[in-house]
């Protein structure tokens, strides 16, 4: 990493641009500092950050404008202020970054995000890129060799239903046609699931060399990436490294990007080929598989950004992968860290950890010390899983067993203030409404599923309708023809598994006890009041009055907010 | 290669699909979104089936069978997911399957159907129509209390339309000029004889409308009646003012000619009944309710005090009667108004008692405004107490005063409270109207059936009519096309502008100037087309077309299954910016099938899904409107969609499918086979595809009231277009036999079938000039009609042509 020392490095994915890196650069510029620009390292709870490499690294954390000035001062003359002090995160020789701040990771995919400058195709190639493609290019190593390399790495697909990787290679590879297609798909559309984005910003060449790589061994003639225009920042990482790329004659077939509109089906092989050929968004039934007809009616292979960025590095260090994960589940995920979470962000890890593992020691643990509650896995699309079952391993066969999938890898941690109704109803919001509309059951039963669990919140389900929401749910689940549609009621499948007693607190007792429910609760103040009248200035409704001598709450005006039971200092707001 | 299905072995060649299998084996799996002649789009999922194997539920649609395949198409699982599918179908199904007016009439009657052929002038068929759920046509037109008209959507705009008076005109005109016309067709309409003997005890309402459709059914009827004529009720009861006696005798005459048996004067009493039963295959009850309920306070005991029904009884019959001048009529129904208005007739001085207020009076609103304005005395709230017994003579009855309270009973009306104030009212003669009840108690047990009031109590003559013929339904299995109807707030009419037109103002005979006294006080219909005109048509008109309603009844699915409060609701959208053609997205399913005819079949690609989730719908390709896209108004979609989503915006046709016949369109050369679908008059009510495609002159050209577009064509080809005679056009069979065919301007042909054997050559050629071709005499040129011109058609003498109709582009 010699081209890191002595640099100013800001970390400038979307996240940290949207925390207010490009102030930072502005800044830097001003004073005429060069700075290294990188992709996000993961850290995206103490965005913007600012690392500096000098003596070790030291990180700085949630950096404002007027610390530059500091920083700069730090770099060039070793004046730490005050101020600045209370924002390190971190200060110490490299290798230590590695064991603290990526405490528990294996970061093989993010080997390079966050290090090197996406836009410089040099650091890359520095750090051992492209060698294995010029071996293709120069034609010393054969087709088959790839494919065995990829079949002893055991690599599955990471975009969610965790196929063998070279199974799809092989079956590309085996069909007779003028004209073949790769497909990157990067139309990632899980809510708090960003690891492609981040690869894509990040380290743009490991995955172009995947799919470069890919195309070679498969003998595709065209490659495709299926890329969603919601994130303009990775459109535009990807269209430079596939130029620089260009320039230096490292591709071996005319690498196309497409945009796609967000529609989160798109995501789906099937729908995203049509959505390739300029059709509206919509699966259709498998088989044919796209190995046999795929875009354009012609045979495609269709592989996640994820798994490319892993093909690379599987191709640059072969026979390493395998040494890595459990049983059926070889090598590393990652896997995106959100909810009530001290370390949010981006994290890599090996199969075969426990999900206890990822949280409380790759993530740190409960944010406040709370109590676990549950946690969300593999997006909407996923399973909710009680504390009891957290020592559950990591691998595509464990977790599927709980009725949770590895999906793309996004983890939501509840702790014990989150209702399971009320999770349940926001990930049945999110798949109603990214329904492609083909399916009777998820265009429509979704809604109704929805309908259902918004009954239940409200307080006016009867118990028929828990019957009626598992019925409808194992229905959507049965007969759906994508994976969408298939995996969409999983979220109340398994709320409805490990959490029925909460589903059964809210309809016999109209009890929500999270307090979550705004039509289950009702605020009251009791005879710890003082009058301070705090609450009566909060209220935003005015609900708050003083009738005989004592502050009430109108029932028929309160809006639940819960704004007077927080800024009560005498625990004089009750909630029940 | 064997499967097994339902346990039997069946044979199947390779790549054939499950449905394709059942299908060729005659088991039937109900499919939406499949159309057979295009690949599959499994997205209905309403043709699972069970695979027995694996326990899993698969589309037959679009998966193949496979060797040694266990399946089930009709196991609890399979029956349990596909009404699942259709009750979530059906819960965003937002659209009537009948109009108000039919789902409200207790016989419902096809109200939007006899209107409209009135509306044609047909008043023929618009008895026929009537007569299929109600006998009484003229009668009913005069009696009935109309509940259809309270839910007429037309309220909604200005006023209901006049249902009532229109049944009343249409008997009326029947009967006066089509009689001999009506027995030939009615006689026709008889089955053939079954070996049922009925006996029919009561001619009234009820027992005559079984009569009727027992007829029908081929069965052999008599009926007995205790009175001296037939008509019940409506011959005894009703006082003719309102239903002239000589117009019910020619009613009921149009049923007994066609071949009932009747005894009159004759008392059926147990022994006689004992015979029936015997004697009978069938013994209906249909002997009304002919006893009086009392106040309770003894007043039958007196000669000056009398029942309703007795005294209008008398009244018909044209007994004498004393009555003194002060008569007082207790009671709010229908036979009370009517005695009030008889006894204004007969010259007294009448006052009409009632315990409630005139709101919650279950007579006619109308007949009691036209009974206060005719002069009788409405005196509310006072309940009788108590007799005033003067010399051993009734001569008043004490009244307690009532108040009104807030609260309601079960029949939604206010309850009343007494105060203790009492009123004293002195009378020469009373009549109470309090109820009525069955006078028999025939067991109703083996052959023996009850019909009408006998079975319901006191109720309305079209509701013991409605009953006389469900006797009948029951006995022969008859399907009850009620048994499910989509009913939902019809929100169109909200939206849709129509033009204010209040009804006609009917005129009241005045009988204090008339010598009759008894003349018939409404008068009927002056402008029965004003009338007709009026109706807006409501409900779905492709009932007999509608898969999701056969398989809704196939399947019990209710479509309230999944009705909740917080119900998300699609935009109510309808599309009818196309002259002949209405989409109507409350009625989609989204099986997509429209889009792959349109597509695949047609080649305009005019229609596709927009949004996402449950807000999909179809909608035109560009701006969602269909006249915006490259829509030819070919109506194929309309052919293939399994509801009514796309429909003919044309209403003038009868809902039921009648006679069918194939017949070749001579719109143009092509001569496409057409589907023609007569209505119960034998006009062309719809047309659709056979086996090719058709186009808009084909489809729209053949009915009765397009005939009008099939002109503006022929009139531009004859008049504006060089004659085509002695240029060599060649029958589409043999297209393919050409070196180079060459087709010339736009390339989207209006007749769809054109496109689809194009899409077949291979040596087509797209070209815009004619002057740069060099044409050979084996070559072809399929051109565009409209862009002949001579010059044009110099260049085209040697070789073969074959002009046809292209779309004008109207958008720019």
């Amino acid at each position: 990493m010699d081209f890191l020392d002595k640099k100013i490095v800001v970390t400038t994915g979307t996240c940290g641009i949207s925390a207010g890196a490009d102030t930072l650069i502005e800044e830097f510029s001003k004073n005429k500092v060069n700075i290294k620009k990188t992709g996000c390292i993961g850290l995206c709870a103490i965005e913007p950050t600012v690392f500096i490499f000098k003596n070790g690294v030291t990180l700085f954390k949630e950096v404002l404008k007027k610390d530059v000035k500091d920083i700069i001062d730090y770099f060039k003359n070793d004046i730490l202020s005050k101020n600045l002090e209370k924002k390190i995160y971190f200060k110490g020789p490299f290798k230590d970054l590695k064991e603290k701040v990526f405490k528990g990771q294996t970061r093989l995919i993010l080997r390079n995000v966050g290090l090197i400058d996406p836009f410089n195709i040099d650091d890359y190639i520095k750090l051992g890129g492209y060698q294995f493609l010029k071996k293709c290019i120069n034609k010393k190593i054969k087709k088959e060799d790839i494919i065995s390399i990829l079949k002893s790495s055991g690599l599955r697909g990471r975009g969610g239903a965790g196929f063998p990787t070279f199974k799809k290679w092989e079956l590309l590879k085996k069909e007779r046609s003028k004209e073949k297609y790769i497909i990157c798909n990067a139309d990632e559309g899980d809510p708090g699931a960003f690891m492609d984005r981040s690869l894509l910003e990040g380290d743009p060449h490991s995955v172009l060399e995947g799919i470069q790589i890919a195309s070679f061994a498969t003998g595709a003639t065209k490659a495709f990436i299926y890329i969603r225009a919601e994130y303009p920042l990775a459109v535009k990482t990807i269209k430079n490294a596939i130029r620089e790329a260009k320039e230096k004659e490292l591709l071996i077939v005319n690498t196309e990007i497409r945009q796609g509109a967000g529609a989160f089906v798109c995501g789906e092989e099937t729908a995203l080929i049509a959505s390739i050929e300029g059709k509206r968004g919509m699966p259709r039934k498998r088989p044919p598989y796209p190995s046999a007809s795929g875009v354009f009616g012609k045979p495609t292979n269709i592989n996640n950004v994820e798994t490319l960025a892993a093909v690379s590095w599987i191709m640059q260090n072969p026979g390493a992968y395998e040494k890595y994960g459990y049983k059926k589940s070889l090598g590393t995920k990652v896997f995106a860290l959100a909810g009530n979470i001290k370390r949010g962000g981006l994290v890599e890890i090996e199969f075969g950890r426990s999900l206890n593992d990822l949280i409380y020691t790759v993530g740190f643990g409960i944010k406040d010390d709370k109590i676990l509650k549950a946690i969300q896995l593999g997006g909407p699309s996923g399973g909710c899983l009680p504390k009891a079952i957290l020592d559950t391993k990591i691998d595509y066969e464990s977790l599927k067993e709980t009725g949770a999938i590895v999906g793309s890898g996004g983890v939501v941690v509840m702790d014990e203030s989150s209702c399971m109704v009320d999770i349940a109803k926001f990930f049945m919001k999110f798949n109603a409404s990214e329904s492609c509309g083909k399916c009777t059951f998820c265009r429509v039963g979704t809604s109704r599923i929805l309908e259902i669990l918004e009954k239940i919140s409200d307080g006016f389900a009867k118990e028929e309708d828990l019957e009626k929401l598992y019925d409808l749910a194992k229905g959507v689940s049965m007969l759906s023809l994508c994976g969408l549609g298939k995996t969409s009621p999983n979220p109340v499948l398994t709320t409805l598994k490990y959490f029925k007693d909460e589903y059964l607190e809210h309809i016999e007792n109209k009890v929500c006890k999270t307090h979550v429910c705004k039509n289950l609760i009702r605020y009251s103040i009791n005879e710890n009041c003082v009058k301070c009248l705090a609450c009566v200035k909060t209220c935003p409704v005015n609900a708050i009055s003083e009738i005989s001598e004592k502050l009430e709450i109108n029932q028929s005006k309160c809006i639940k907010c819960g704004k007077c039971f927080s800024v009560c200092k005498f625990k004089a707001v009750s909630v029940k | 290669m064997n499967i097994l299905i339902d346990g039997k072995k069946y044979s199947f060649k390779e790549n054939e699909t499950i449905l394709e299998v059942c299908k060729r084996n005659g088991i039937n799996i109900p499919t939406l979104c499949f159309n057979k002649k295009f690949p599959p789009n499994s997205s209905c999922f309403v043709c699972i089936v069970e695979d027995l194997t694996s326990k899993t539920l698969i589309p037959s649609c679009s998966t193949n069978a496979r060797d040694g395949m266990k399946i089930s198409t009709d196991s609890d699982t399979v029956k349990k997911y596909r009404r699942m599918a259709i009750e979530l179908l059906l819960s965003e199904h937002d659209a009537n399957c009948f109009s108000p007016c039919k789902v409200t009439c207790p016989a419902g009657i096809d109200v939007r159907d006899y209107i409209m052929y009135q509306r044609n002038s047909d008043s023929l068929h618009s008895f026929l129509k009537i007569r299929k759920k109600n006998p009484f046509v003229t009668s009913i037109g005069r009696v009935c209390p109309a509940r259809c008209e309270n839910d007429c959507s037309r309220n909604v705009i200005d006023q209901n339309v006049d249902i009532r008076l229109i049944k009343r005109f249409v008997g009326d005109d029947v009967y006066k000029n089509k009689k001999e016309e009506l027995l030939k067709i009615e006689k026709s309409l008889i089955k053939e004889k079954n070996d049922m003997k009925v006996a029919i005890i009561g001619g009234g309402p009820s027992g005559l409308s079984a009569a009727y459709y027992f007829l029908l059914q081929g069965s052999k009827v008599e009926i007995f009646e205790r009175e001296e004529f037939l008509g019940g009720m409506l011959r005894y009861s009703i006082p003719s003012y309102r239903l002239p006696k000589d117009i019910l005798k020619t009613e009921i005459d149009s049923i007994i000619n066609l071949g009932v048996k009747v005894h009159r004067n004759f008392n059926v009493d147990e022994k006689v009944f004992k015979k029936f039963k015997k004697d009978f295959d069938k013994v209906v009850i249909a002997t009304g309710t002919w006893k009086d309920s009392t106040m309770r306070l003894g007043e039958e005991n007196y000669e000056n005090s009398m029942s309703a029904l007795e005294f209008l009884k008398k009244v018909n019959k044209g007994d004498v009667l004393t009555f003194g001048k002060r008569v007082v009529v207790v009671g709010g129904g229908n036979s009370a108004i009517d005695s009030a208005r008889t006894l204004l007739r007969l010259g007294l001085d009448v006052s009409l008692i009632y315990r409630r207020t005139k709101k919650e009076m279950p007579a006619l609103e109308h007949e009691i405004t036209d009974a206060i304005n005719e002069g009788v005395k409405l005196i509310e709230l006072l309940s009788p107490n108590k007799l005033i017994i003067e010399n051993d003579k009734l001569t008043g009855v004490s009244f307690e005063k009532m108040v009104l309270l807030d609260e309601k009973d079960q029949s939604g009306r206010n309850k009343i409270k007494g105060t203790g104030r009492f009123y004293n009212f002195n009378f020469d003669t009373l009549i109470y109207a309090i109820g009525q009840k069955k006078d028999n108690d025939f067991e109703i047990k083996d052959n023996v059936y009850i019909c009408g009031d006998a079975l319901t109590g006191a109720s309305t003559a079209i509701e013991a009519i409605a009953s006389g013929k469900k006797l009948v339904d029951s006995i022969f299995n008859n399907f009850n096309e009620l048994s499910f109807c989509s009913k939902r707030e019809d929100k169109l009419l909200k939206e849709k502008k129509y033009e204010k037109k209040e009804k006609e103002k009917i005129n009241l005979k005045d009988f204090k100037n008339s010598n009759d006294k008894f003349v018939e006080v409404e008068e009927g219909l002056k402008d029965i087309n004003f009338s007709t005109q009026r109706c807006i048509d409501c409900g779905c008109e492709d009932i007999d077309f509608c898969k999701l309603r056969d398989y809704s009844i196939k399947y019990g699915a209710k479509e309230d299954t999944y009705k909740s409060k917080n119900m998300k609701k699609v935009k109510y959208f309808v599309d009818d910016s196309m002259k002949y053609m209405t989409l109507n997205q409350s009625k989609c399913v989204k099986c997509g099938t429209c889009i792959n005819v349109c597509e695949k079949e047609v080649g305009a690609s005019a229609i596709n899904f927009i949004n996402r989730g449950l807000d999909v719908k179809v909608a035109g390709s560009i701006n969602e409107n269909l006249k915006e896209s490259d829509c030819i108004m070919c109506g194929m979609c309309i052919d293939t969609c399994p509801t009514g989503a796309i429909s003919e915006s044309i209403n003038d046709f009868n809902w039921n499918k009648g006679k069918t016949e194939i017949k070749k369109c001579d719109g143009c050369i092509l001569e496409c086979n057409l589907e023609l679908i007569y209505d119960e008059s034998g006009r062309v009510a719809r047309v659709r595809s056979h086996d090719t495609p058709i186009c808009a002159i084909g489809r729209w050209g053949n009915t009765k009231d397009y005939k009008n577009l099939r002109e503006i064509y022929k009139g531009k080809i004859n008049n504006n277009l060089p004659s085509l005679e002695g240029f060599n056009i060649l029958e589409l069979k043999s297209l393919s036999n050409f070196s180079k065919i060459y087709v010339l301007d736009d390339p989207k042909p209006l007749n769809p079938r054109m496109t689809y054997e194009m899409r077949k050559l291979k040596n087509l050629e797209y070209v815009s000039d004619i002057n740069s071709l060099v044409l050979k005499s084996n070559d072809l040129v399929i051109l565009n009609y409209f862009n002949l011109t001579s010059d044009v058609l110099e260049k085209l003498k040697n070789v073969s042509i074959f002009p046809f109709f292209y779309r004008k582009k109207t958008r720019t």
